[in-house]
């Protein structure tokens, strides 16, 4: 054989095996591609479209919208010194009694022009901060309203201590609307905020409980906040916002693109080409992830007390495709609880506020908490941890009303999960 | 047309080189000299002051680079970049994310930048944002 027939001969099977790696790869492209197209259809079918051009609130005409005054009040907050934020945040997170120190009410002094336009959040009931969530750079200041609902919590501690519980009622009721003014956003740390700001006013509306007695105004004021927070749930709209943000993403990397959205920590020039190289293996990951979410999902969404939820191991280091499908999920299903924690915790505070109204009308509080429904509630509100209403019992002339909270709970949290009312 | 590699066919002739003619000799010598065009880039390139000057001039670029991040205002944004970050990585952690998708969670919900307090009334009436 001549040199000339050997060389040919090795081209002609580099050729062939090139034809066979690109026929295997375009056939397992496809059939990913098909995989990902069967479970968002299976998706879309429970939870709509997720292919809309925007992930986005629906809109609200600026004079109605509650979004721009938050946005505001936002823009005069005074962040503080890192030592400040470090004392607000351990004086907050201190379950006993207290007063707020001097530095604090200094503090909170410098923020009362955030907190005098925070009191007319509840002017506005329609909220949409009109931000597309797909694209990235263009967000809600969630670390302003973060510091906001601490200066609100200090005003609202400030005036329980002065014996004004009226005007506390009015600043629990800001704190509660701040947090219900993004509601509708379908973006995960949106939900998260929402969560984490109606905290303070929870607690405040607690010790406003403990140690005074708001009048038969205040009492209905913060019982529209807290029904107003009631839907959708966070972690509905949250979870579901953050599928569609994890498909968008995925959409962008197949198709080679990376430079609109906040990938990973990989050098951006490269992800995209190293992503359409490997498309095969992301559709099939994309849809695992699909199928997961679409579990998680509906976990969300399901009977209360919920399923279990199989704690799965860390996939080993060769299952890419389970790696890279797990580094979207890893973690939600612990927001599934943290959900549920606020739920309950918004259950109890919607009863107590009820049973209070309802003893102002009639001098005595109910026996049974049917009594509240429909007079003082649409309907008895149940505790996601149990499936049915919080524990109620009398009390001497008061009563007790626990909620069950989760194992991650920390016990020594504000507002606890008894309630107990001694007049 | 011969085939003959024409070096070997120098090689192989006879006889001198002939001179150049007299005339010729007195026409060439009678040409004026050109000197050769030297530009503006050659004398840069190859002047000591101007290695000198660029050389300085990366040097004083690095040192301002180096003030100007360590200066009060790039610095006061980076930091609070850092401390918003930090706050809503925190915040995603305690409901219960793994720390890297906690850190990536907080990495996209960044604000853009601080909105003014001038801005207040574009704000609540419906400026555009």
């Amino acid at each position: 054989m001549t040199l000339g027939t050997r060389r040919r001969r090795g081209r002609v099977v580099v050729l062939s095996l090139l034809l066979v790696a690109l026929v295997g790869y375009t056939g397992c492209d496809l059939w990913g591609g098909r995989r990902v197209a069967k479970e968002l259809a299976a998706l879309e079918s429970r939870y709509g479209s997720f292919t809309d051009a925007a992930l986005s609130a629906p809109g609200v005409p600026a004079p109605e919208n509650r979004a721009r005054l938050i946005a505001a009040a936002a823009a005069l907050v005074n962040p503080g010194t890192n030592q400040e934020r470090s004392a607000i945040s351990k004086f907050i997170s201190d379950p006993a009694p207290k007063t707020v120190p001097p530095a604090l009410r200094t503090y909170m002094e410098s923020n009362a022009d955030a907190i005098r336009l925070a009191r007319q959040f509840v002017s506005r009931t329609r909220s949409s901060f009109g931000v597309d969530y797909r694209s990235s750079g263009d967000r809600p200041p969630w670390f302003d309203m973060r510091v906001l609902s601490h200066a609100l919590y200090l005003a609202t501690l400030q005036s329980i201590e002065a014996r004004r519980p009226d005007e506390a009622a009015e600043f629990i009721t800001a704190g509660l609307s701040l947090s219900s003014g993004g509601r509708n956003e379908p973006d995960l740390i949106a939900q998260l905020i929402r969560i984490a700001a109606a905290d303070p006013p929870l607690d405040a509306l607690q010790r406003l409980f403990e140690e005074s007695d708001p009048t038969k105004a205040g009492l209905e004021q913060i019982a529209r906040a807290l029904a107003e927070n009631r839907e959708p749930l966070p972690l509905t709209i949250g979870l579901l916002g953050e599928v569609k943000h994890a498909h968008y993403a995925f959409a962008i990397l197949e198709s080679g693109r990376s430079s609109d959205i906040t990938v990973s920590s990989l050098p951006l020039p490269f992800v995209g080409p190293a992503a359409r190289l490997f498309r095969p293996i992301l559709r099939w990951a994309q849809a695992r992830y699909l199928d997961e979410a679409g579990r998680l999902l509906d976990l969300q969404t399901g009977p209360r007390p919920r399923a279990t939820w199989p704690d799965t191991s860390t996939p080993p280091p060769w299952a890419l495709i389970d790696r890279m499908s797990r580094a979207f999920t890893d973690g939600l299903a612990r927001l599934v609880e943290t959900g549920d924690d606020f739920a309950g915790q918004l259950a109890a505070a919607e009863l107590v506020v009820a049973l209070r109204r309802y003893k102002l009308d009639h001098a005595a509080y109910p026996e049974d908490l049917a009594a509240l429904a429909p007079g003082y509630l649409p309907g008895i509100p149940i505790d996601p941890a149990t499936g049915s209403a919080p524990v109620y019992a009398r009390d001497g002339n008061g009563f007790t009303l626990r909620t069950v909270r989760s194992a991650r709970y920390t016990p020594t949290k504000r507002p606890t999960p008894v309630w107990r009312l001694t007049k | 047309m011969s085939g003959r590699d024409p070096i070997d066919r120098l090689r192989s002739s006879k006889g001198e080189w002939p001179l150049p003619s007299e005339a010729l000799r007195a026409r060439v010598v009678a040409m004026p000299m050109r000197t050769a065009a030297i530009g503006w880039a050659d004398r840069a390139w190859f002047s000591r002051t101007w290695r000198l000057g660029m050389a300085a001039a990366a040097i004083g670029l690095v040192a301002a680079d180096v003030w100007v991040a360590s200066g009060d205002g790039p610095t006061r944004a980076i930091v609070r970049d850092d401390t918003e970050r930090r706050t809503l990585e925190e915040l995603v952690r305690s409901a219960g994310l793994p720390e890297d998708m906690a850190a990536s969670v907080a990495r996209r919900s960044l604000a853009p930048a601080r909105a003014s307090a001038l801005d207040r009334d574009s704000l609540i009436t419906g400026g555009d944002r």
